[in-house]
């Protein structure tokens, strides 16, 4: 097993494919995503839930999950514009280093921290998952939220987020993987081309298999706390990407944001993801982790799952 | 001179895969309409009463509009990058909801890669 850091061929071939997509225009991002601009699945309490409230709830739950109290230290893997580690810092008093291969959204990241007086509390590194090296210990409890389908080598990271966090340090992974007959015709090399096309399109290449994510926890010092399926949600967050990009396309044409063949490319692959969700071609799950301390006394993790559970919307909010 | 692809697709091949897939307009749960420019226009209904007629509807969940001999050259055997690159180029166009059109391609795909309806279909280049 490979536990050392990134190759140069590594960094370069996954620094190309992640700045290939995300380092486009963040007017182009905030078109489409909530305000938030949260690129990955949000949580719906009702299919009737709009987007900005979604993602504040999938934020919400996420930071629950993970027990977020104030000054715990967080690290955020594949951090995006940042929006679970502002979130988190803002709503529950954290100290949140974010770590991401865009350099445009590191600066995104930073600039919105100056702006909201966060910079002792926020900050955004560029630095490949494979090299993060933060100390051993480093953080309380760590999360990646849509980053593992960019991984090619889960326990490899895994390994590294078992060693910087603290005993008892809680992981979440939230990502995208694909039943296991079809992982297990692309591990016999079959090719695929609409694996290939996303590759190309959008950068994300790894299509794990959701027992690949447990048995990277397990094998590297993680006890499963919790899996929660959230396909249908993804369906529904980009259903409604799909509804803002078509609402905002000549806009974005117009103002010279994308040419038109970059963002029909967008519609045609958000559509084929509503539809890829909807038949269990894509799974989204978020799987929720505690580092292992085998044969020690431990604070327990509680009994019931409160933190774990988004409730429904109240009458008021329909 | 042999029919032109669409026409063979939605009069007699789409209507077969129906009949022969009952699960597959429960799937979709939505009638989608294509016009394909230059040979005629169709209603997919893939509803709960499935079928296939000629003529545009008022209730489409999503209505395609491709040129026939765009529809010839992608149905017979158009690879996904092939699809995509008519849809980015704007020689697919579209109302609606997209979402239900791509599962109308899967229909296409199925039916394209059904050796039995396969057989029936003579393409325009061979």
């Amino acid at each position: 097993m490979n536990t050392g850091t990134a190759t140069r061929p590594e960094r370069l071939r996954d620094k190309a494919a992640i700045s290939s997509h995300y380092d486009l225009p963040p007017e182009f991002f905030a078109s489409f995503l909530g305000p938030r601009m949260a690129y990955s699945c949000a949580y719906f309490r009702s299919e009737d839930t709009p987007l900005a409230q979604a993602e504040e709830d999938k934020l919400t739950l996420t930071a629950e999950k993970l027990c977020l109290e104030p000054g715990d230290r967080v690290l955020d893997i594949g951090c995006g514009w940042g929006s679970f580690i502002h979130f988190a810092a803002e709503r529950y008093g954290v100290t949140c280093v974010g770590i991401t291969l865009a350099e445009e959204q590191a600066r995104a990241v930073e600039r919105r921290a100056a702006r909201e007086g966060t910079r002792e509390r926020v900050r955004a590194d560029v630095v490949h998952a494979y090299d993060m090296d933060y100390g051993a210990g480093a953080f309380d409890k760590i999360v990646t939220i849509g980053a593992i389908e960019h991984m090619e080598d889960l326990g490899r990271v895994f390994g590294r987020c078992s060693e910087m966090l603290a005993d008892d340090g809680l992981m979440l992974v939230h990502g995208m993987t694909q039943p296991w007959r079809s992982r297990r015709r692309l591990m016999r090399g079959e090719t695929d081309e609409a694996t290939r096309l996303l590759y190309e399109h959008f950068g994300v290449g790894h299509w794990h298999s959701l027992w690949e994510v447990v048995e990277g926890l397990e094998k590297n010092g993680f006890e499963i706390l919790d899996v929660e399926n959230i396909s249908q949600h993804y369906k529904l967050t980009v259903e409604r990407w799909l509804d803002n990009l078509l609402a905002n396309e000549d806009r974005i044409v117009g103002e010279g944001i994308l040419p038109d063949e970059k963002v029909r490319e967008f519609i045609a692959f958000f559509a084929a993801y509503v539809v890829s969700f909807e038949m269990s071609e894509t799974i989204c799950s978020q799987v929720l982790a505690r580092k292992t301390l085998e044969g020690r006394l431990r604070d327990p993790y509680p009994l019931t799952r409160e933190r774990m559970m988004m409730p429904p919307p109240s009458a008021e909010e329909g | 001179m042999e029919r032109p692809a669409a026409e063979r697709v939605f009069e007699e091949l789409a209507p077969r895969f129906i009949e022969q897939n009952p699960g597959f307009p429960a799937m979709v749960g939505a009638v989608v309409c294509v016009d394909v420019s230059g040979c005629g226009a169709w209603t997919v209904d893939l509803t709960d009463r499935p079928g296939v007629r000629r003529g545009l509807c008022e209730n489409a969940r999503c209505t395609l509009r491709i040129s026939a001999e765009d529809f010839d050259s992608l149905f017979a055997g158009g690879s996904i990058r092939d699809w995509l690159d008519a849809f980015t180029g704007r020689r697919i166009e579209f109302s609606g909801h997209l979402p239900t059109a791509i599962k109308l391609q899967r229909l296409f795909a199925a039916v394209a890669e059904d050796p039995e309806l396969q057989a029936r279909l003579v393409f325009p280049d061979g």
